[in-house]
């Protein structure tokens, strides 16, 4: 039994000691090119086979290679049992936090609501069985990889697009009868991982934190044996793995981005004292990052000021500005977990020959699409559907109103007739 | 009990390798695809210190509906669609060696055996080596095996025997094999007054790309220069080049008279060989046309190689510099003095070769 797999128990019976609740665990330790593999995977799902995760994986190794690129030191994902990978090249002390933390992000998978739907028992075996059905269709002569890579391309563009419909994907599937079994079948296995990732970008910052609240814990339990198994006259390793946790948690250096390790931790540990520890687990089970900020993390100005609000250039914030501070920064926040981060459609169609036509409209929240991905996007979903699409969206336009310059919103219609050709733009 | 498994191997996966595979194998088919695209608009040369260029292909974007970064630039230019809409390069950008583009670019306008037959032309400086053939020339460059071939050719093709013809004859044409241990300045300068299309801007790119990438190896360093004028000119970047086009009146000779400028202040009585290279649409105000025949004389002097442009066509209403009577004496003067029209892309090809050509003389 190695020094890591003691800790591993160990480390397991204090969870359980401290009621986290968890799915089996298993730990893995890879290199950094498998690490690699694994972050374009989603983190280590057995996926198809498709060039984006061989870009991915290219552009980060060359990244990793120039030290502009830094890996984590874990990666865990949605599956029962849970699979988590750590570095092998990894100081042991660095490991032994990192397992603490794996085990409350497991508990976190198992009982936050947003994640009961996805079925981490069987997700491994459906993702195989999808694979190998994709993988049936590059082989099969009449359909070929360039079709099916073509197919895939346009699904994983419109992955996570919400509509008024559920996700444009769902409602592909669900209108366009015409398609063949072999790009329903694509579709469906996007759909599928899209499904299961997208919990994971509504609960970053309640999980991380929460993961990070009990690595920290789990420093404070262990604390003795730390020091008696690891210490050596030179080196403290209470010190070293406290070091560790406050990188992880370390305000960035630019104000306006957000650390979700450390805006979660903070919260977690504020709700634990006010509230009690019994508390924490009821927020974990029912909250999105959304409410979470909402209900524990807006409007407490002092504690957003004591520990996010970092004033630049050694100067002392004075005291009537601390709360426009206070405030700037929550609204950071709040919208990096907003769901109008990303564009709202709703979908219509209109039936022209056989064939329906879809039309998107883009719900305007005073944000402009970018132009060269409508452009883009439109192509793909064109070629998808081998029928014309239609997006309507909003855009400025300098107007002469009785000799004085006028901005205008106005309505514009994109039209994607054929994907070789140039969209039709059309403004009203 | 939780369990602690450790891989074998460090490598990535099988699936991995070939996704990785097909990436590049994308790669590799969009900038074949694209290379119009990336050479009109694109920086293509390398960077003092770097060995390779990054640029944008547009296939290997992913896309989805996302919004703009900056708010309040909603506006759109009506028709522009994506094709000039030039964001940063971060998504989809590849690092590609100089040699690649070049290779694919040669290759793609059919100039590969010009280059790979300039690239074998090694021998001692001074020396004049054959790199091709052409239909004109002085019977002591007379390729026999070349015209006999096209005699024999002519015959089949006929059906009968009628003895050489004056039109069989082929000529080898020489190059000068220049000093490696030499310096090459090359100025390329662009009248960016009035509009070009994207054609043409991809055509003058193409052009000068070439030669230079063609030189690159047979001197020591190359140093390009960026010159742009309307009445004045100026230095630039290779990046900015091409991005600021302006409409108003236009002096082609102060293209000239900067690179005379710019030669005598920086390399003064460098020992250097010196090429000059102009594109211009050929318009020019009536009273500088003397100005411009006197700077381009100049500039023959100290060149090896210089090459007037004129893109685009001509119109038989509107004067322009081509048709002067003093350019076609400065031509008969200079003998590595080239003055070309051209307007398609598929005359790039005897362009490049008419430059080989005729910079052999001093």
């Amino acid at each position: 039994m190695s020094e890591l797999e003691w800790w591993i128990a160990r480390i397991e019976d204090w969870a359980r000691s401290r009621n986290l609740d968890f799915y089996p665990q298993e730990f893995i330790l890879s290199s950094e090119e498998q690490m690699l593999e694994r972050m374009a995977h989603y983190g280590g799902y057995q996926l198809y086979g498709h060039w984006k995760f061989g870009k991915s994986f290219f552009v980060n190794q060359q990244l990793l290679r120039k030290h502009f690129f830094f890996l984590p030191y874990e990666i865990v994902i949605n599956t029962n049992s849970s699979r988590a990978f750590l570095f092998d090249t990894n100081p042991l002390i660095k490991n032994i936090v990192t397992v603490g933390h794996v085990y409350a992000h497991s508990d976190f998978f198992k009982n936050n609501h947003a994640y009961k739907k996805t079925d981490a028992a069987t997700v491994d075996a459906r993702f195989r069985k999808s694979a190998e059905t994709i993988e049936r269709h590059i082989k099969n002569p009449k359909i070929g990889i360039e079709k099916v890579e073509g197919a895939l391309e346009a699904a994983h563009a419109i992955m996570f697009t919400q509509t008024d419909e559920g996700t444009l994907l769902e409602c592909i599937l669900k209108r366009a009868y015409w398609l063949p079994d072999w790009k329903r079948e694509v579709l469906k296995a996007v759909e599928e991982t899209a499904k299961h990732l997208a919990p994971a970008l509504q609960t970053r910052i309640m999980n991380e934190g929460w993961a990070t609240y009990w690595h920290y814990q789990m420093l404070e339990d262990l604390k003795k044996e730390i020091k008696e198994r690891l210490s050596r006259p030179s080196v403290d390793a209470n010190l070293r793995a406290h070091r560790f946790h406050l990188r992880v948690t370390s305000t960035p250096n630019n104000p306006a981005e957000i650390n979700p390790y450390r805006v979660g931790f903070y919260t977690w540990q504020k709700i634990a004292e006010e509230r009690g520890e019994k508390f924490i687990f009821d927020i974990r089970a029912q909250k999105t990052d959304f409410s979470f900020l909402l209900d524990y993390f807006c409007n407490q100005y002092d504690f957003i000021y004591r520990w996010f609000i970092r004033p630049v250039a050694e100067e002392v914030i004075p005291v009537e500005e601390r709360q426009g501070h206070c405030f700037d920064y929550q609204e950071s926040a709040l919208n990096a977990v907003r769901d109008s981060n990303r564009p709202y459609f709703e979908v219509s169609a209109v039936m022209v020959g056989k064939k329906l036509n879809f039309c998107l409209n883009h719900r305007f929240l005073d944000k402009y699409l970018k132009i060269s991905h409508i452009d883009g996007t439109l192509r793909l979903l064109c070629r998808l559907l081998e029928n014309p699409v239609v997006l309507k969206t909003k855009f400025k336009k300098e107007v002469k109103k009785d000799n004085n310059d006028i901005v205008e919103i106005r309505d514009v219609f994109f039209t994607c007739f054929d994907e070789r050709k140039p969209l039709q733009v059309d403004r009203k | 009990m939780a369990k602690l498994h450790r891989k074998m191997t460090s490598n990535p996966s099988e699936k991995m390798i070939s996704d990785v595979r097909r990436y590049k194998e994308k790669e590799r088919k969009a900038l074949i695809k694209d290379i119009e695209y990336i050479v009109g608009r694109q920086s293509i040369f390398v960077k003092r210190g770097q060995k390779t260029v990054r640029i944008r292909l547009r296939a290997l974007i992913e896309y989805e509906f996302q919004y703009q970064d900056e708010e309040g630039e909603g506006a759109i230019v009506m028709g522009s669609g994506s094709d000039e809409d030039d964001g940063p390069i971060e998504d989809g950008a590849v690092e590609v060696s100089q040699e690649e583009i070049m290779k694919i670019l040669a290759e793609h306008l059919d100039l590969i055996d010009l280059l790979e037959l300039l690239e074998d032309a090694r021998g001692e400086s001074g020396k004049y080596v054959p790199i091709g053939q052409s239909k004109t020339g002085t019977n002591a460059r007379l390729n026999r095996r070349a015209t006999i071939k096209q005699k024999i050719a002519r015959t089949i093709v006929a059906g009968k025997d009628s003895g050489f013809q004056e039109s069989d004859k082929r000529f080898r044409f020489l190059t000068e094999v220049p000093d490696k241990d030499k310096k090459l300045i090359f100025y390329v300068v662009q009248d960016v007054s009035g509009s070009m299309s994207r054609e043409e801007r991809f055509i003058i790119r193409c052009a000068y790309s070439i030669l230079i990438h063609a030189h690159r190896k047979r001197y020591k360093s190359v140093d390009i220069i960026f010159i742009s004028h309307e009445e004045k000119a100026r230095e630039e970047k290779e990046d900015e080049f091409f991005t600021n086009s302006k409409v108003g009146g236009t002096k082609i000779s102060s293209g000239p008279l900067k690179v005379l400028e710019i030669q005598k202040a920086r390399y003064g009585s460098d020992n250097c060989d010196v090429f000059f290279w102009h594109a211009t649409d050929g318009l020019n105000e009536e009273n500088d046309n003397p100005a411009l025949i006197a700077a381009l004389e100049q500039v023959c002097k100290i060149t090896r190689l210089a090459c007037l442009c004129v893109v685009g066509k001509i119109s038989a209403t509107v004067k322009n510099i081509f048709g002067l009577s003093e350019m076609k004496v400065l031509e008969d003067k200079f003998p590595h003095f080239v003055l070309s029209q051209i307007s398609d892309k598929n005359q790039i090809k005897s362009l490049i070769t008419e430059c080989f050509k005729r910079g052999v003389k001093k």
